[in-house]
């Protein structure tokens, strides 16, 4: 049965496969679909500008909220997808992280430019008078400035020169993003938190699904060491 | 000295009464008497002076609105909005007047005669729009109840109905909305109410049937649904205040240099407008309406 082999090997990512790199690259078929959903919101506000409602009255203010509200969904995301691996064990779930935390910083950059070119048109003494006057555009501005050495060191070649340890603690910076995402959402919003309420929620048992993994890791790691 | 004789000014009983008997279906008499439901003559009303700025268009007026009680995005009203029951209407008039009661709305507006007026409407949150307004003015409305000389404000409700707004109580802000307005200001001739744009009826998202446009303030000061007015000698606290008061102020002038803690006030998004555009104090109305602020700090009574 060699066919079944090979449409196993085209379809599952490598990861699956006994005794392959949990951290493997390949990620077959999930990692297109993956991609392609990623792209999903990017090419759904495009069609819609062009085929649709036109975004709206107000499109460039359209813009930066989708891609905003974007970036905190990918990057709930990208801190689900641990979680997800360690109690199903798919490992191809890990592989994912890095796809889905670029897609995060891709969509964030998308705001932050949707910001200073469509809605400021690159009026940069305005950009920056706003920037340092306003509380909740410099605390997204952190998490943005925050998400660039993630990005960076997701490269292969670079994250080879990193230790892995420091790395990891590099990573974990992620809820940080997330955090100040959140945050940065609810210091704009006007009466209905609801929202930003909801991303504090699944901000709030993403860490506490992180802190679970770590305690029951750290002690099935020390029965070990008895 | 209660007259509730007037012709004005209808109990709203007998008013209510009066709705059963167009309800049985006596139509035609209907027709005669009030003429089918909300039959202003949209033909014959007063046209605005045009003005060398371009009119918003009417799908972005009716599609793009704020309207807590219908929801927080701003296509939520027209979704949600358009169950709600316009007809019939009635408002409540109380407080320091010589001739409160309760009126219907085509008794309110009937005896003015119908106005076009294009205003810009600037949005606390830095958009605006030019709409073409229909209605009468606010003053001579407001004089048929017989202000008092001790009411220095006059405070507006909007409708709160569970029943008709999905949003009422989920939204958490404590409605009925309320809005209001110093004596003076009221009076003033641009402040109006308004009962239609584009010559037709207001739809309800933006506030149908009967809504308040003070075109120099900030559109939330343009109170929507209007149920009730009352004549005061209190600063009426309207729903923004009581809920940050360190956003938004008593007066909401539109005014370009004090910003809203969040934004800047400097400049806004005409909508249907790429680039965006200096705000002019007082919203380009400082001419009429400036000389009613004098020697007020604007910076503080923001």
């Amino acid at each position: 049965m060699k066919w079944r082999a090979c449409i196993r090997a085209w379809i599952l990512p490598n990861s699956i496969r006994p005794g392959a790199n949990p951290a493997a690259q390949g990620l077959g078929l999930i990692g297109i679909a993956a991609f392609g959903a990623g792209l999903g919101p990017l090419l759904w506000l495009i069609w819609q500008f062009f085929f649709g409602n036109g975004l709206g009255a107000n499109p460039i203010q359209y813009v930066i909220r989708d891609t905003g509200e974007w970036t905190l969904r990918f990057l709930c995301l990208v801190l689900f997808l641990t979680p997800l691996g360690v109690v199903s064990g798919w490992f191809w779930a890990f592989g994912l992280r890095k796809m889905i935390g670029l897609f995060a910083l891709f969509y964030a950059s998308l705001h932050l430019m949707s910001w200073v070119g469509l809605d400021l048109f690159f009026d940069w003494p305005s950009i920056w008078r706003e920037l340092i006057k306003r509380t909740f555009l410099w605390v997204g501005m952190i998490g943005f400035v925050l998400l660039l050495p993630l990005g960076v060191t997701s490269i292969k070649s670079i994250a080879a020169k990193l230790n892995p340890k420091i790395w990891g603690w590099l990573h974990r910076l992620t809820y940080v993003v997330a955090g100040l995402g959140i945050l940065h959402f609810w210091m704009m919003t006007k009466s209905d938190f609801s929202r930003p309420t909801f991303y504090i929620i699944i901000l709030a048992g993403l860490v506490l699904a992180r802190l679970w993994i770590w305690r029951t890791s750290t002690k099935s790691a020390s029965k070990i060491t008895d | 000295m209660k007259k509730l004789t007037e012709n004005d000014v209808t109990p709203h009983s007998i008013w209510l009464k009066r709705r059963d008997f167009l309800g049985l279906g006596a139509a035609a008499a209907a027709a005669m008497y009030w003429g089918p439901a909300r039959a202003y003559d949209f033909g014959a009303f007063k046209p605005a002076a045009p003005i060398d700025e371009k009119l918003t268009s009417e799908s972005d007026i009716t599609g793009y609105n704020n309207y807590q009680e219908f929801g927080t995005g701003k296509g939520d009203p027209a979704r949600f909005a358009a169950r709600l029951k316009t007809d019939p209407w009635s408002v409540e008039i109380d407080g320091l007047c010589d001739r409160p009661g309760i009126i219907g709305l085509e008794d309110l507006i009937k005896p003015h005669s119908l106005e076009e007026r294009i205003y810009r409407l600037r949005c606390v949150e830095a958009w605006s729009m030019v709409i073409p307004w229909l209605g009468v003015p606010l003053g001579p409305v407001l004089a048929r109840f017989a202000p008092q000389s001790g009411a220095k404000f006059v405070r507006f409700e909007t409708l709160a109905d569970k029943a008709q707004m999905p949003f009422l109580e989920s939204s958490g802000m404590g409605f009925p909305y309320v809005e209001g307005l110093r004596m003076d200001e009221a009076m003033h001739p641009l402040a109006f109410l308004a009962v239609g744009l584009y010559g037709k009826n207001l739809k309800p998202q933006n506030g149908a049937p009967l809504r308040l446009v003070v075109p120099w303030k900030y559109g939330f000061k343009s109170i929507k649904s209007i149920v009730r007015i009352s004549f005061t000698d209190q600063q009426p606290t309207s729903t923004w205040m009581k809920l940050a008061p360190e956003e938004y102020g008593f007066y909401a002038n539109v005014n370009p240099d004090v910003d809203h803690p969040r934004w800047s006030q400097g400049e806004e998004r005409r909508i249907g407008e790429f680039r965006r555009r200096k705000t002019l104090p007082f919203n380009g109305y400082a001419d009429e309406v400036a000389g009613l602020y004098q020697g007020m700090d604007l910076a503080k009574f923001y």
